[in-house]
């Protein structure tokens, strides 16, 4: 063929303009100093001697941590076999509000693919980290807000979820079955003047609330039959106990419902635990349940997910 | 990790660098093969252009197409061409390549066959080069080795691996495995790379087809392997939209085998075709299921009638659902492209 030293130009051309262009096969990979807003900062590292022996509790000036297993046997009972349960009550003070945090997997949005919990957590040097709401498993719905960066706002879709919102005092909202319109509304007459969202979370539902359970047949859960509600799981919590004071509720589950807590004992277990809970809301549970303590899964749960996401609480001690 | 070279206002990532390279001289030995084998002059040089620009389009796309329900809800459509980001798919790049052998064949007026023929062995040797270097970039790993082997877990339903060794030291170096921020893994990518060649040099030695063979049986073996290990992948593997738990890589695979049997029996006589739809499509299905069924199983140990099982079987079962779609396509390849040559 005639002029073929042109195609071989073109080539090399092309060839040129693709090294600088590809940078990896998949997406590129995301009184007390407060700790640095940036998703891709993590806080400083737990001193070795604030750790018990048992790594059950953690201590420095800036955030105080204690983990306590126990076991819980469900009132209604179906015929479950090993029904008594493992459960974890978890307690966390902090002195920032920047110090609960999240954590993407590869630390970027964009980058679709998922990460084991506890590698986010070493990478952040997290105290304690807990599985989040998988929000890149579902990409076309909730309104995604971490570490005050917006990326999503897709609630107009097929599902709207009970919203967690903590705000930049560290403090949590609920806004249910949220859409632009509620979250709007929300930021122009609930949130308190100066303060801006940190971090949301759409999966829920909100378990307790003031003190009191809520019925979990009247939520969206139940109404569209998701997160297993109504048949016994894994679970997860996040409680906002007071100011800068939260807890964190597991029990353990199989996926053959044979073990666990339906969503509605769950609620009712969280509430005996927390009874001064301010809000208890429900995280993805299931085999996405993570228990981080100071890099280590402190929890069993069958097999080993990989997740997008994870809610920190780290030290900000120098 | 991004490697990159920052020049002002434009980077040069290693990565960029390392498959250009690659490209480069797989192109240059198709070139040679084409000369030797007989095809026009000049046609190394316009397939190569084609398959560059073409491969690369392609692998964006599937990408792309893998990715909409994030463009959806981001409402970020222009993240499509900020390709300095990331996101190509090896599959893509596949079918980017089989449309411009194509184009390359009409407009040379010779077989695409032919054509194909002559770049799927250099084709072989990138694949090879491109996972190695992908793990530059932090790619291409499996499970890390101290929950893979956990010698101190009793209970069969937490375990990953038959294997218990008190002490897996040996296990923790290169090239069975690779260390990141204090953690071994597994390096599946040399496994990866180690099967590109071997089907590269069986490529090779295989004599006797017709024009299309090889290119076809090239896509039948790195279809079949690809699948128990992409199902080894932790962390980097991307999945369907839409189907989160669902690894794409898996399902391009299974439909590549797919496509390969329909386009196998479509080309058969007309009374052979039956048994051949029949024996194809119940191998196939059945390989699916199996590998679907062990995808559950592996890691997250969802089936619990089988939560005992460690993952490293339902690695070897996946291959051998492997193995089944396999036999399911290469009866009508063989009838194609070897007995008839002997006919």
């Amino acid at each position: 063929m005639k002029h073929s030293w042109i195609f071989w130009i073109l080539t090399a051309l092309m060839l040129c303009a693709m090294a600088f262009t590809l940078s990896s096969p998949a997406m590129a990979e995301n009184a007390v100093t407060p700790l640095p807003l940036d998703m891709l900062e993590g806080g400083k590292p737990a001193k070795a001697g604030g750790w018990n022996e048992s790594h059950t509790e953690y201590t420095d000036s800036t955030i105080h941590f204690t983990m306590e297993k126990g076991t819980y046997t469900p009132t209604q009972n179906e015929k479950r076999k090993n029904v008594e349960i493992e459960t974890v009550l978890i307690r966390v003070q902090i002195a920032d509000a920047s110090q609960i945090r999240t954590a993407m997997s590869f630390d970027s949005y964009k980058k679709r693919e998922y990460q084991e919990a506890d590698k986010m957590a070493k990478k952040k040097n997290a105290v304690l980290a807990v599985n989040g709401d998988f929000f890149k498993y579902y990409n076309n719905a909730g309104y995604v807000v971490r570490q005050g960066e917006f990326y999503r706002d897709a609630t107009g879709g097929k599902y709207q979820y009970d919203m967690l919102v903590i705000d930049s005092a560290g403090d949590f909202w609920l806004i249910k079955e949220a859409t632009t319109e509620k979250i709007n509304a929300f930021l122009s007459d609930e949130l308190p003047e100066g303060r801006s969202i940190i971090n949301t979370f759409n999966v829920g539902p909100a378990l307790v609330i003031n003190g009191e359970v809520q019925d979990m047949a009247d939520t969206v859960a139940a109404r569209r039959d998701m997160f297993q509600w109504n048949i016994p799981q894994q679970r997860i919590c996040i409680v906002q106990m007071g100011p800068l004071d939260y807890a964190v509720v597991e029990t353990f589950g199989h996926y053959n419902g044979s073990q666990g807590l339906k969503l509605q004992e769950f609620a009712e277990y969280v509430l005996s635990l927390c009874p001064d809970a301010i809000l208890a809301y429900n995280l993805d549970g299931g085999g996405s349940t993570n228990v981080i303590v100071d890099g280590t899964r402190a929890i069993k749960t069958p097999g080993r997910r990989e997740i997008s996401d994870i809610l920190y609480f780290a030290s900000a001690e120098e | 990790m991004d490697r990159a070279l920052h020049l002002g206002f434009v980077n040069l990532y290693l990565f960029g660098v390392l498959i250009a390279l690659g490209v480069l001289c797989a192109l240059i030995f198709a070139d040679r093969g084409m000369a030797r084998h007989g095809l026009k002059a000049g046609t190394g040089a316009l397939t190569g252009m084609l398959c560059v620009l073409f491969g690369f389009v392609g692998a964006r796309a599937l990408y792309c197409l893998c990715v909409i329900d994030y463009l959806e809800g981001s409402g970020d459509y222009g993240e499509i061409f900020r390709l300095s980001n990331g996101g190509y798919v090896l599959f893509g790049a596949i079918a980017g390549v089989l449309m411009a052998c194509r184009i390359a064949g009409r407009v040379t007026k010779q077989t695409t066959g032919r054509i194909l023929d002559e770049i799927v062995i250099p084709a072989c040797g990138l694949i090879a080069f491109g996972r190695i270097a992908a793990s530059w970039v932090d790619q291409g790993r499996g499970m890390d080795l101290e929950y893979w082997f956990a010698p101190e877990e009793t209970d069969p339903a937490y375990r990953f691996s038959l294997f218990r060794p008190a002490d897996y030291s040996f296990w923790q170096r290169f090239p069975f495995a690779v260390e990141s921020d204090g953690a071994w893994y597994w390096a599946v990518f040399m496994l990866e790379a180690a099967a590109a060649i071997l089907i590269g040099l069986y490529l090779r030695r295989r004599a006797g087809m017709k024009s299309g063979g090889r290119s076809g049986l090239f896509l039948m073996l790195y279809a079949a392997c690809q699948v128990p290990l992409e199902a080894m992948k932790r962390g980097s593997v991307l999945r369907l939209p839409y189907l989160s738990f669902v690894r794409a890589n898996q399902v391009f695979c299974a439909l590549t085998l797919l496509a390969l049997l329909i386009l196998f029996v479509t080309r058969l006589p007309g009374e052979e075709r039956g048994k051949a739809i029949v024996r194809g499509g119940l191998l196939l299905i059945t390989g699916a299921i199996l590998i679907t069924a062990m995808e559950f199983a592996a890691f997250e140990k969802k089936i619990t009638q089988i939560d005992w099982m460690p993952a490293d079987v339902c690695h070897l079962l996946e291959a051998l659902g492997s193995a089944l779609m396999l036999m399911g396509v290469y009866p009508a390849w063989k009838r194609l492209y070897v007995d008839c040559e002997k006919q």
